[in-house]
């Protein structure tokens, strides 16, 4: 039906927001609501400089809610659920395994894996999605110009497309970032979509060569259409299908590649609650911490899991062979 | 399918265990064909290469230490230790030294062993082409063999560690005529005069050392050592309770839980002890903001350096003044840490231009911004850790500082380079505590001073250190530098990790001495023996 | 179909060279190459003057063009050269890593291909079915689980609490123990690392086997087979076999290359000196000449698997279209 169709991207929608937006109202250690001095006020909301003066607590970012919280909590009328920041040590408490008061257990320096783990999702997407993005944009470009340059375009940039697949994927990736001049995110975005743009190139490029012949696009030639215009009217709308499902597969292995650059410890700088540095947390331990394991990769299998799904499901939705009833 | 499947599964459950059985060795039980006693130690990975001379990790120099002779060691008590010299003395001005080589020393292929062998070394250590590291001759001035078993070392001027520079392993020059130095297939089985000859070396795997029987200071009482590689501390540590290899460090969350345990104290003998280095943040002078004193107090205030080794670091620790370790000659003791004191960081940071409003944000200093970045080293989880508990003490102090994580060779380019603001690093320390190399503002005397650091009284003191003779002024002198140290704080000197190891208990003879390790100083290993009743038995076949 | 091949093999020389260049010029731009061929960590800063040593040494100081020419015209007499950390031949280095790799990489992909099939073959029999349906929620759980992640697990798992596998590294046992022993220490070091490294591609594989074969084999075939009175299940083994075949194979030239590069962080995990730990910690040391020729290795191995799949797939299309007729 139109109206499931509707409302089940509509709740993919929603979740993709919460999940990149909901990460401060999720964990942190200043309140959701709060009174202080008699006022009502509103510190998870202060993120915005003109708005959120206001609605924030007297004394604002210097209030030190974890000993507000030490000594008792007063003042405090609404927690957000994991009432700790991704950034918060106490060494009294490093490496406690799951309890009451931390629901996924501590890391080395005390920190709240649940928070951490929350923390991390808007970075896995945000990093995820904009390699993803960054290699469409690659691929789709250097695709075009192959496919739809001279023949002699077409087989220097074949050869790049070849020449870029043969590198071993985590590898180069490791190999930009360190010839960096100063290594950031930018830097790492830009890694993770380099290994991933030629799969994205090599199919648009086929498409380009294989749609160019068909009758629409000479009937359109005749009438005057330039090449541009042909590919971004024409060809680009009819291959977007395979390109979004590729897309969306993208966006889960890009999501893992971040994990694991980060588990060697050459993908965000510290600290960064990337799920590949919790997962390297647990490393070399003699009784490793289980918790340090088990809760990021549940995490990133849901992600690779959700794109898979994502991706499937649309290509189900938009595939011709498959009846659907209704 | 599930059928199927549940017979699969089931078959290879019941494989494993059969094969686990068939292979696993009895822990006690296994041992050598051959009869002997091996001592097993784990090292970390391969070293890059054995060459005694341009070798630089530790793995290659233990290796040294069992192959190789130098002319002096150094004893139980850090007194030098005749080992190829069998004497040597002063002149009268102190200025020239003559070592007397001990007679009958022979390489392990036959060869006799001379002064010669000697002075090869020495000019290869200071050969430009081998690159290797020799600030610790820069004193020297020549050096001649009289004789083939006489040398005799002219040095500049009188210092106190004319003899300390004679620690160094020695090659054989018969070895090495033909071809390039550095490339030659020797560095893959050296050969030494030590206790024990190279046997074999299997990469990735193990290294393997046989005993010496002639060796010229009585045959070592263990027949083989085995240097076994395995990365991890994790797996070695584990290695040593299946009793597959001797010698393990213990991680410190494990130390509590075991120095109490009684049936492991039984099995193993625990030994604890500073380890000669020490974990330090540089502050870049050249910066505008750590020019000023203040601010560098300011951020050792800020960092809870006791808090961390106490409970991060389960007390594997000594927070460091200065460079100077307690066990060393002419630590202050009266000299204390700064402690975790925020608020005095506060104050010192007001005081030096850097203010914040009222109302909490970044400090500023005439406009600019508090905003620094802070290099570590990748693999690091130390560095880490500790970075991470800076960012969040500066964050609460109004001051934003950035972590960025660099392999080995880049952070040494940007420290030589002198392109950082803030830098994470550490220090291999001598017995002997002459900070020199730390601190004097002369590249030449300073290869180690990456900050900048320049103060006249502090260059003037260095040098009469290392020539003062008499301990007492050189007492003196040093408790004058550790002062000036401690108030102008050029680095935030953070801990001196203890070394906490266990040693199969069936070996008798180690002891920690003041050099550290039961495997430094003289004698070292050649003590250790294992009774006869404890020796394990061969595998039956 | 000649002319196809030779082409195809004309191209891989441009392509690797241009691969070697795209390397080579991104080897001069990682920093502090003098270092680490000099520098300590823990000692102090290498004088100047040894950096300038080493520069010359090693020709760092000529340009670039020079040195890239150097080093083709050594590797076309098959000189990879010598390691800079370790002054021993690159080639004998490679070789004790790649001995390691090989086994492990080997081993994942038989036990991939091995279980896959049969998998695949009973799954897709099995349509309709409520197995079919678990099957499905089984492997695709299997193919999104990161691999590394699923090391970690499992190391901890079996290894550190069961004690059942040991934890990492190629073998303990001493070399005076008998064959079998030894050889059985060895494969009970290779499963986890071999478990780990195959189990997503033999959900991937196991799940392609299915589709090809539903898609090969309508219903029509079983109707067919039960009027001659054939074996259902002989008969499906034969399609099977027979048609995915060879699009299996074609997958195995470019599971290859995925294999060995994938491997870097369960070779790390897992402490197995294997090529993917050896390119890593090569990196980390800037040890040109082992960078250069691992990157050679590397594509030469992902063109040979492409070239071997196209190659399959084009002997395999003039049957097929035989067959359909």
């Amino acid at each position: 039906m139109i109206a499931s169709r509707i409302a089940r991207r509509g709740l993919i929608l929603a979740g993709l927001a919460l999940a990149l937006l909901g990460a401060p109202f999720l964990a942190g250690e200043a309140p959701l609501v709060a009174r202080r001095e008699g006022l009502l006020c509103f510190p998870a909301l202060a993120v915005a400089p003109m708005v959120g003066t206001s609605l924030d607590c007297p004394g604002g970012a210097r209030v030190d809610w974890a000993a507000v919280r030490k000594a008792g909590g007063e003042g405090i009328l609404w927690s957000k659920p994991i009432p700790y920041g991704p950034y918060a040590s106490d060494l009294d408490s490093i490496f406690e395994p799951p309890s009451r008061r931390h629901w996924m257990g501590t890391d080395s320096l005390g920190r709240d894996v649940a928070s951490r783990l929350v923390h991390g999702i808007p970075v896995a997407f945000i990093v995820g999605g904009l390699a993803t993005l960054v290699a469409l944009l690659l691929g789709i470009t250097l695709g075009a110009f192959a496919g739809a340059g001279g023949k002699w375009t077409d087989l220097a940039l074949s050869r790049l497309i070849d020449l870029v697949a043969c590198f071993p994927t985590l590898v180069l990736a490791l190999a930009l970032v360190a010839a960096s001049v100063r290594p950031g995110i930018g830097v790492l975005v830009f890694s993770i979509a380099a290994t991933r743009w030629t799969g994205i190139a090599r199919f648009f490029r086929g498409e380009v060569l294989r749609q160019r012949d068909l009758s629409y696009c000479e009937a359109a030639r005749a009438a005057g259409a330039g090449r541009p215009y042909l590919l971004a009217r024409h060809i680009l709308p009819n291959a977007l299908s395979p390109i979004l499902i590729t897309a969306a597969f993208s966006v889960g292995s890009a999501v893992l590649l971040e994990a694991g650059m980060s588990f060697l410890g050459l993908g965000l700088p510290p600290p960064a609650p990337s799920w590949g540095s919790i997962l390297s947390e647990a490393r070399d331990q003699v009784v490793p911490a289980w918790w340090l394991v088990l809760f990021p990769s549940a995490a990133l299998f849901g992600t690779v899991l959700g794109c898979i799904l994502l991706a499937e499901g649309y290509r189900d939705s938009t595939d011709p062979r498959i009846t659907r009833v209704g | 399918m599930a059928n199927r499947l549940g017979r699969v599964c089931c078959l290879l459950a019941a494989a494993l265990v059969w094969v686990r059985c068939e292979t696993r060795e009895p822990p006690r039980a296994r041992g050598l064909a051959a009869q002997g006693v091996a001592f097993t130690l784990p090292i970390d990975s391969d070293p890059a290469t054995l060459n005694f001379v341009t070798g630089t990790d530790a793995w290659q120099s233990l290796v040294a230490r069992f192959v190789a002779d130098s002319l002096v060691d150094e004893g139980e008590e850090l007194e030098p230790v005749p080992r190829l010299a069998s004497s040597w003395e002063f002149s009268e001005d102190r200025k020239v030294l003559t070592f007397h080589l001990r007679q009958g020393v022979r390489w392990h292929d036959g060869l006799p062993c001379t002064a010669r062998d000697v002075l090869f070394t020495y000019a290869k250590l200071r050969d430009p082409a081998t690159h290797a590291r020799a600030d610790f001759l820069q004193d020297v001035a020549g050096v001649t063999a009289p004789d083939d078993l006489t040398l005799r070392v002219v040095y500049r001027e009188p210092t106190v560690l004319a003899l300390d520079a004679w620690k160094f392993p020695i090659l054989a020059e018969h070895l090495f005529t033909r071809g390039d130095f550095l490339a030659s297939a020797v560095h893959q089985s050296p050969v030494g005069t030590g206790p024990f000859r190279f046997d074999s070396w299997k990469h990735g795997r193990e290294i393997v050392l046989s005993a010496n029987r002639d060796y010229f200071l009585g045959a070592p009482r263990l027949d083989r050592i085995i240097l076994k590689i395995i990365p991890s501390r994790a797996t070695q540590f584990q290695a040593l309770m299946t009793g597959e290899i001797d010698w393990s460090s213990i991680p410190p969350e494990e130390w509590d839980a075991r120095k109490s345990q009684a049936e492991f104290r039984r099995r193993y003998h625990l030994f604890e002890y500073p380890a000669l280095y020490l974990y330090y943040i540089a502050w870049n002078e050249k910066t505008p903001f750590f020019a000023d004193a203040r601010v560098r107090n300011a951020m050792t205030l800020s960092l809870d350096r006791a808090g961390y080794v106490r409970k991060a670091y389960r007390g594997g620790g000594i927070v460091a003044v200065t460079t100077f370790h307690p066990r060393q000659f002419g630590f202050d003791p009266e000299l204390l840490p700064l402690p975790h004191d925020p608020e005095r960081a506060a104050v010192l940071l007001d005081a030096a231009g850097w203010s914040r409003n009222p109302g909490g944000g970044p400090r500023r200093r005439a406009g600019k911004r508090f905003r620094f970045e802070l290099l570590i080293f990748q693999e690091n989880p130390v560095q880490e850790q500790i970075a991470a508990l800076l960012q969040e003490s500066l964050s609460r102090l109004g001051i934003e500082m950035e972590i960025r994580a660099l392999d080995f060779p880049a952070l040494l380019d940007r420290l030589h380079r002198h392109d950082f603001e803030a830098a994470f690093s550490g220090w291999s320390l001598t017995p002997d505590p002459d900070p020199t190399p730390f601190f004097h503002s002369d590249p030449a005397l300073g290869p180690s001073n990456y900050v900048g650091y320049s103060d006249a009284e502090i260059d003037r003191l260095l040098v009469e250190g290392r020539h003062a003779f008499d301990p007492s002024k050189r007492r003196e002198i040093y408790r004058r530098v550790q002062e000036i140290l401690a108030r102008d704080q050029p680095y935030t000197f953070l801990f001196f990790p203890i070394q906490r190891v266990a040693l199969d208990s069936r070996f008798r003879g180690a002891r920690v001495t003041a050099a550290g390790s039961p495997l430094r100083a003289f004698p070292g290993i050649l003590s250790w023996y294992v009774p006869g009743e404890l020796r394990k038995r061969p595998v039956q076949p | 179909m000649a002319g196809f091949l030779v082409r195809r093999i004309l191209s891989v020389v441009p392509t690797l060279i241009g691969i070697t260049l795209i390397t080579f010029l991104l080897l001069e731009k990682l920093p502090g190459r003098e270092m680490a061929l000099v520098g300590t960590p823990g000692a102090g800063l290498p004088s100047v003057r040894a950096l300038e040593e080493v520069r010359r040494a090693y020709h760092f100081d000529e340009p670039v063009a020079g040195r890239y020419a150097h080093w083709v015209l050594r590797l076309a007499r098959w000189d990879l050269g010598e390691s800079m950390l370790e002054h021993r031949p690159v080639a004998e280095i490679i070789a004790d890593a790649a001995l390691p790799s090989f086994l492990l990489n080997f081993s994942a992909l038989l036990l991939a291909f091995a279980v896959s099939i049969p998998l695949g073959v009973g799954w897709a029999r099995r349509r309709g079915t409520a197995s079919e349906r678990a099957g499905a929620t089984l492997f695709l759980l299997l193919y999104a689980f990161p691999n590394f992640a699923a090391a970690l697990l499992l190391q901890q798992a079996l290894a550190v609490r069961l004690g059942l596998l040991p934890l990492q590294g190629l073998g303990g046992v001493s070399e005076e123990a008998g064959l079998l022993v030894r050889a059985g220490d060895f494969l009970r070091h290779l499963a986890l690392p071999a478990l780990c490294l195959s189990y997503g591609s033999l959900a991937y594989l196991t799940r392609f086997t299915r589709a090809n074969l539903l898609e090969e084999i309508g219903r029509e075939y079983l109707i067919a087979a039960r009027a001659r009175g054939l074996g259902e299940r002989l008969l499906a083994w034969k399609h099977a076999l027979r048609n995915a075949a060879i699009p299996l194979l074609t997958l195995v030239g470019l599971l290859i290359p995925a294999l060995l590069g994938g491997s870097v962080l369960i070779e790390t995990i897992f402490s197995w000196p294997g090529l993917g730990r050896l390119y890593f910690y090569s990196l980390t040391n800037r040890d040109f000449p082992v960078i250069l020729a691992l990157t050679t290795l590397a594509a030469l191995l992902t063109l040979g698997g492409s070239f071997l799949s196209d190659l399959l797939y084009a002997i395999a299309d003039p049957r097929l279209r035989r067959e359909e007729r």
